[in-house]
């Protein structure tokens, strides 16, 4: 039993091993936060925009 | 109080989402003889189903309000901030559409997926290595097609109260099938994920507390991720459909004066 634990072990650490050893994963993390970092740079560009917009209509309105 | 809230929740998606992303890479999996390293997809796959869920939630709540709403004294634009038909409906809209789309990223995820572990040692001709018509592929699939008929059923018709009108309805009727799609029908039948009994059997004994948190964070950082793309687009349609209304009624105007 005790064997069969420590086995667990063995086996998770061959498991992660190739990805962290070859350093394929700080590859595919940066990719990955490039993405991200871009996706929410370009969400918050948009909400100003939009925020902006939103003050020309009011302007508009009010001038009306 | 409302700008508090505006900031605060997007922030906390943006950290959950970076949590799930950077910490699901490092963690510690369980070892799965079939899954290896891909099990780390669990924490950005099941997410996205949750998000879907989540944005048709908020999809149907507008056209259930502009439903109520339909009232002919609230047609009219109210320049005091009042949602009219068309911004409410374009809001139900938008949602529909973030919700489809996170819908087929948990679809390609999904057949990605099954393509690198159960479906290894078949050739990339073969199509069930694509796809292997386990009950919530085909019931995700089904809710794909249910709500792209959302989006078909809009087109057709060219008057918006029409249009909103009818929408909303077919749209409660679409979410209403999320619940016997996602929740019931997969229970009830043997298949590769967790939801179905025998995988909810194989993960209890494969995943540990950590790899669910993570899960977790990700569910709820995709799903205010999700939000905040909606809240942007909604607040576009609501300027364009006000500049549309400023525009008809200058034109108005002009026609009186001349």
């Amino acid at each position: 039993m005790i064997n069969s634990f420590f086995s667990i072990f063995l086996l998770q650490e061959k498991a992660q091993s190739w990805l962290f050893a070859s350093e394929k994963v700080n590859a595919v993390l940066a990719v990955v936060l490039v993405i991200f970092v871009g996706f929410i740079s370009y969400l918050f560009i948009s909400q100003r925009k939009v925020s902006q917009l939103e003050k020309q209509m009011d302007q508009l309105e009010n001038e009306k | 109080m409302k700008k508090v809230w505006n900031l605060s929740y997007k922030i906390l998606g943006i950290v959950l989402v970076g949590f799930a992303l950077t910490y699901g890479l490092f963690v510690q999996m369980p070892y799965n003889p079939i899954w290896g390293q891909s099990s780390r997809n669990l924490f950005y796959h099941v997410p996205m189903w949750f998000s879907e869920i989540t944005l048709m939630t908020i999809s149907v709540v507008w056209s259930i309000t502009m439903l109520v709403r339909l009232d002919p004294d609230r047609k009219k634009m109210d320049y005091s901030g009042k949602p009219t038909i068309g911004m409410i409906d374009a809001k139900a809209r938008i949602a529909a559409e973030i919700g489809v789309l996170l819908n087929s990223v948990g679809l390609i995820t999904g057949i990605i997926w099954s393509r690198v572990t159960w479906g290894e040692n078949l050739p990339d001709n073969d199509f069930s290595a694509w796809w292997v018509w386990d009950p919530i592929q085909v019931c995700a699939l089904i809710s794909l097609l249910i709500y792209l008929g959302y989006f078909l059923l809009r087109s057709s018709f060219s008057e918006p109260e029409q249009r909103g009108r009818i929408a909303a309805v077919y749209n409660i009727f679409a979410f209403a099938t999320l619940i016997p799609l996602f929740f019931i029908v997969p229970k009830m039948l043997p298949g590769l994920h967790p939801t179905a009994e025998q995988g909810s059997q194989i993960l209890a004994r494969k995943y540990d507390g950590n790899s669910y948190v993570i899960m977790l964070v990700g569910i709820v950082g995709f799903s205010l991720l999700g939000t905040w793309m909606w809240e942007v687009r909604s607040r576009l349609a609501v300027v364009k459909e006000r500049l549309d209304q400023y525009i008809s009624d200058k034109t108005y105007e002009k026609q009186l004066q001349n």
